[in-house]
């Protein structure tokens, strides 16, 4: 009775018992279909599938080899079997082949073999090293090529995404050793992750808006105990693989999507190099709450994004955006790209993944060549100031005074190679360059000293945090009252970014980004009879930089402006003079900072102006050139100030010089509100007006 | 509507001329070429050249110093990185470092070629990140010590601003050789000439 009994349990254990069913890709398949796990948000963000206008979805991905399945781009639930099936797929001999290695004997000996070819013909005799050196990394190339990727080892996200969702360990699986998989992590070697911001960068259209990117800190430092040394990390970028020398295909194809974009890994210090040194821009790491399991899905997920690509869409599926759906496909909790507006600007995203609650636990700073010599410069007493003033006018390391100890001359050698990485950045790559042989007397001069520089702290300047900024969406309503024409309505809307009046905080000091700002009004019955609606100014960017001069670089201010602006001219056609000619602006100019802590400007440009109207007397062009004095005011982050004038003398014109001032003062009384009163004068037409701002 | 076409495309034109400053750098652009798409490894930055020059088969064959236009290069081969043969660096001295040590001098180069203008800075103060870094490709227990030695010697391993990251790797890998307690905190093997 008792064994019978026994017997029976035993058989209902086993006949209920997971283990008891066959766990094969059928089994899987039906887990699946029970849980409808391709409508999971984490499988929805691994494809990085989004919704469609009118229904179904499409995965943002356009590479082919993204997709198991021939309808996976828009089918998640067809591109979830395919994996599944793929998975079991019975591997290639050419899968399962282990890649070749450098030390491989018969590598080594195609390699002996090209090198000899070489031989007799060296440099002067036919052959440069640069092509000799070329032809090697071909035939590297071709002898080290990677054996194809077998399903399991293309998509280990999905694998762990599968194995979690539907309680497999991956039993039945076919036996392969994915080599390439297994050498990238172990290279990473994943202890936590950060979310890199370079700052603004006026010199390149693609780093107008700073640029982000993923930054995986490897455990390598934990060997060496007390420091930690992110240069040896690994940098995750997406960036377009450029595909036109031309500038305006460049704007054009990145606008509308035409050049594919990848991701790469790259250390951390090529990273560095580029942004810190030579481009001298801010690094801002933020640094990521992910759970172990969180992490190895996110370096996972880069493994599979590596091979495939996106085209890359400037204002929307840029650099930040796929930050944050590699981000969202590794922890959907994030939620990351669904709080961003259906553009997307660095700075923003930031600001955003900040305000995410469970993703940043940490911020730091790395400064640029440029904040690094500054405080070094702010280190230096009355007496190594001097001399270093005259170190940039004499260009003479051995001229230092012999008397000064050799810590002062230290610290103000140190600071000198930095000014001259600072001014002369391009030309320390060009070999034989003045600036390298300056450089090289620099350091020569430095190392005889002897003496090891103290570590540099530079204090993160917390007001440019970029987390810390306002909204890069402004909506503004107000009221202006004409000189000639009355009382009217105004209304705005900007897409991006910040300018010279907006809250200080968050930005870089002195510059303007301005991208898609649409001003308008509505006139109240100007001629009597009724509301006239109109347009003020429809602006495609406005680009300021105000670079105050110093003495220790050279620096130019530039303003650019590019849309329709209303203007009042003499020229127009119509009864009140108004008309919204197309306007091109470019103006290089000087900054001065009499204080010496950015709170006034003063500045001077050179403007030349184009417009065009069909609504102009006679020609509809005109062209013109003169100059804009102005100055710039901060009270504080949150009071400025700014008032300027300009002439302008015309070409093609009746009116050939026309006078414009305006006056502002901006005031951001509440974090996402400011009010602003502003006066205006062209011509013998002026303007008073108050306006609200809502930043979001 | 032309015109209004035109003068838009000429704005356009005018302003991205403007705007896409010529930035040739000799640093690999931070676009990835559209060729294959890359292997997710440490990316290597050998600018079109190969990672060493070596002398073949051990040392003793009569080691040469490589100079710059590389106008006899050795019995040279690239190096393996993590092979078990034999392999020597010819070095501006007439010692030989043996195997071990050239796997080291492989990532050196890659890290040093990227690096060139920090390392230098950091070399010439004594310390830095840049050195710590390299401590760290070296294998190297002391950055402190290696940062003080490598100032001391900066003359001898930075002749020029210029000088390649192979020339650079050599001799500080002879520079940290020929001090004991470094040579062995960093796991560097100088094998004497024959």
């Amino acid at each position: 009775m008792g064994s019978r009994f026994f017997i029976a349990a035993l058989f209902f254990s086993l006949g209920s018992s997971s283990t008891g069913f066959a766990l094969d890709g059928a089994e899987l398949e039906r887990r699946a279909v029970e849980k409808t796990l391709w409508n999971h948000p984490q499988w929805m963000n691994l494809v990085h599938y989004e919704k469609k206008a009118f229904g179904g979805v499409k995965s943002e991905v356009d590479g082919p080899n993204f997709f198991l399945s021939p309808d996976g781009s828009s089918d998640p639930r067809a591109e979830l079997f395919a994996t599944i099936r793929a998975f079991f797929r019975t591997p290639t001999s050419e899968e399962l082949k282990k890649p070749k290695n450098l030390s491989d004997p018969e590598i080594q000996a195609a390699l002996k073999k090209t090198l000899e070819s070489y031989d007799g013909r060296g440099a002067g005799k036919g052959v440069s090293n640069d092509e000799r050196d070329r032809e090697i990394q071909a035939v590297k190339q071709r002898l080290l090529a990677r054996p194809p990727d077998h399903p399991l080892c293309q998509f280990p996200a999905r694998l762990r995404f599968l194995k979690r969702e539907l309680g497999w360990k991956g039993e039945g699986l076919p036996s392969i050793e994915c080599y390439s998989q297994n050498e990238f992590r172990r290279r990473v070697d994943a202890k936590s992750a950060s979310l890199v911001f370079s700052s603004f960068f006026l010199n390149n259209p693609s780093s107008t808006f700073g640029h982000s990117f993923l930054r995986i800190n490897s455990g390598l430092w934990a060997q060496y105990g007390n420091y930690r040394n992110e240069l040896l990390d690994t940098g995750i970028n997406f960036a377009a693989n450029v595909n036109t020398a031309n500038p305006v295909l460049y704007a054009i194809f990145g606008m509308v999507g035409l050049m594919p974009g990848t991701f790469t890994t790259v250390p951390y210090y090529l990273k560095v190099r580029e942004y810190n040194d030579f481009e001298s821009r801010d690094l801002w790491s933020y640094d990521l709450d992910l759970s172990d399991e969180e992490l190895a899905m996110l370096v996972d997920h880069i493994w599979e994004e590596v091979p495939t690509f996106y085209y890359y869409k400037y204002f929307t599926e840029n650099c930040s955006y796929h930050m944050f759906t590699l981000l969202d496909a590794a922890a959907p909790r994030l939620g990351l790209a669904k709080r961003l507006p259906f553009y997307v600007i660095p700075s923003d995203t930031i600001r955003v993944l900040y305000e995410t609650p469970g993703a940043v636990k940490n911020v730091s700073y790395r400064p640029s060549v440029r904040a690094q010599f500054f405080h070094r410069l702010g280190q230096l007493d009355p007496a190594e100031r001097e001399a270093l003033d005259s170190l940039v006018k004499t260009r003479d390391p051995g001229a230092l005074p012999p008397a000064m100890r050799a810590e002062s001359m230290a610290r103000v050698l140190d600071a000198y190679s930095d000014q001259i990485e600072l001014t002369q950045a391009k030309d320390l790559l060009v070999d034989g360059s003045d600036a390298q042989k300056l450089k090289q007397a620099t350091l020569v001069k430095r190392a005889s000293l002897g003496v090891k520089s103290a570590n540099l702290e530079v204090p993160a300047p917390a007001r440019s945090a970029p987390h810390l900024a306002h909204g890069m969406r402004r909506a503004s309503v107000g009221v202006a009252s004409e000189s000639d024409r009355g009382p009217a309505t105004t209304f705005g809307y900007r897409f991006a970014m910040h300018d010279l009046l907006d809250p200080g905080l968050g930005y870089a000091r002195n510059m303007q980004i301005d991208m898609f700002g649409l001003w308008a009004r509505v006139l109240g019955r100007p001629d009597g009879f009724r509301n006239r609606f109109e347009i003020d100014e429809f602006n495609l960017f406005k680009l300021t930089a105000l670079t105050p001069m110093s003495r220790y670089y050279s620096a130019k201010s530039i303003r650019a402006e590019l849309g329709l602006k209303k203007t009042y001219d003499r020229d127009c056609e119509n009864g009140d003079r108004r008309c919204l000619p197309l306007t091109l602006d470019y103006a290089p100019g000087w900054t001065i900072d009499p204080t010496g802590t950015e709170s006034i400007s003063l500045f001077a440009f050179f403007q030349s102006r184009f417009t065009y109207s069909p609504n102009y007397r006679g020609s509809n062009i005109r062209a013109g050139a003169g100059p804009r004095l102005g100055s710039l005011v901060y009270f504080s982050d949150s009071l400025r100030f700014s008032v300027y004038a300009e002439v302008l003398g015309r070409v093609w014109a009746e009116d050939d010089f026309v006078f414009k001032s305006e006056a502002n003062l901006r005031w951001g009384f509440s974090p996402r509100f400011a009010a602003e009163v502003s006066a205006r004068r062209e011509r013998d037409v002026s303007e008073a007006m108050t306006q609200v701002h809502f930043y979001y | 509507m032309n015109k209004m076409i035109s003068a838009i495309l000429i704005s356009l034109f005018a302003v991205s001329s403007v705007l896409a400053a010529p930035a040739k750098k000799k640093m690999p652009a931070k676009t990835a070429p559209a060729a294959a798409p890359a292997a997710p490894a440490q990316a290597s930055m050998n600018q079109g050249s190969f990672s060493r020059n070596y002398g073949l088969a051990g040392c003793g064959l009569g080691s040469m110093a490589i100079d710059k236009n590389g106008s006899q290069i050795f019995a040279a081969t690239t190096n393996g990185t993590a092979g078990n043969q034999t392999f020597a660096i010819t070095s501006g001295t007439s010692n030989c470092v043996e195997s071990p040590t050239s796997a080291k001098a492989d990532r050196m180069d890659k890290y040093i070629v990227v690096n060139k203008v920090a390392l230098a800075d950091d070399i010439a103060r004594g310390q830095g990140e840049t050195i710590q870094g390299l401590a760290q490709i070296m294998n190297c227990s002391q950055a402190d010590m290696l940062g003080t030695k490598l100032q001391s010697k900066f003359s001898t391993i930075f002749t020029g601003h210029d000088v390649s990251a192979n020339d650079l790797t050599d001799r500080i890998i002879t520079v940290v050789g020929q001090d004991t307690t470094l040579a062995s905190a960093c796991g560097v093997q100088m094998a004497s000439a024959n």
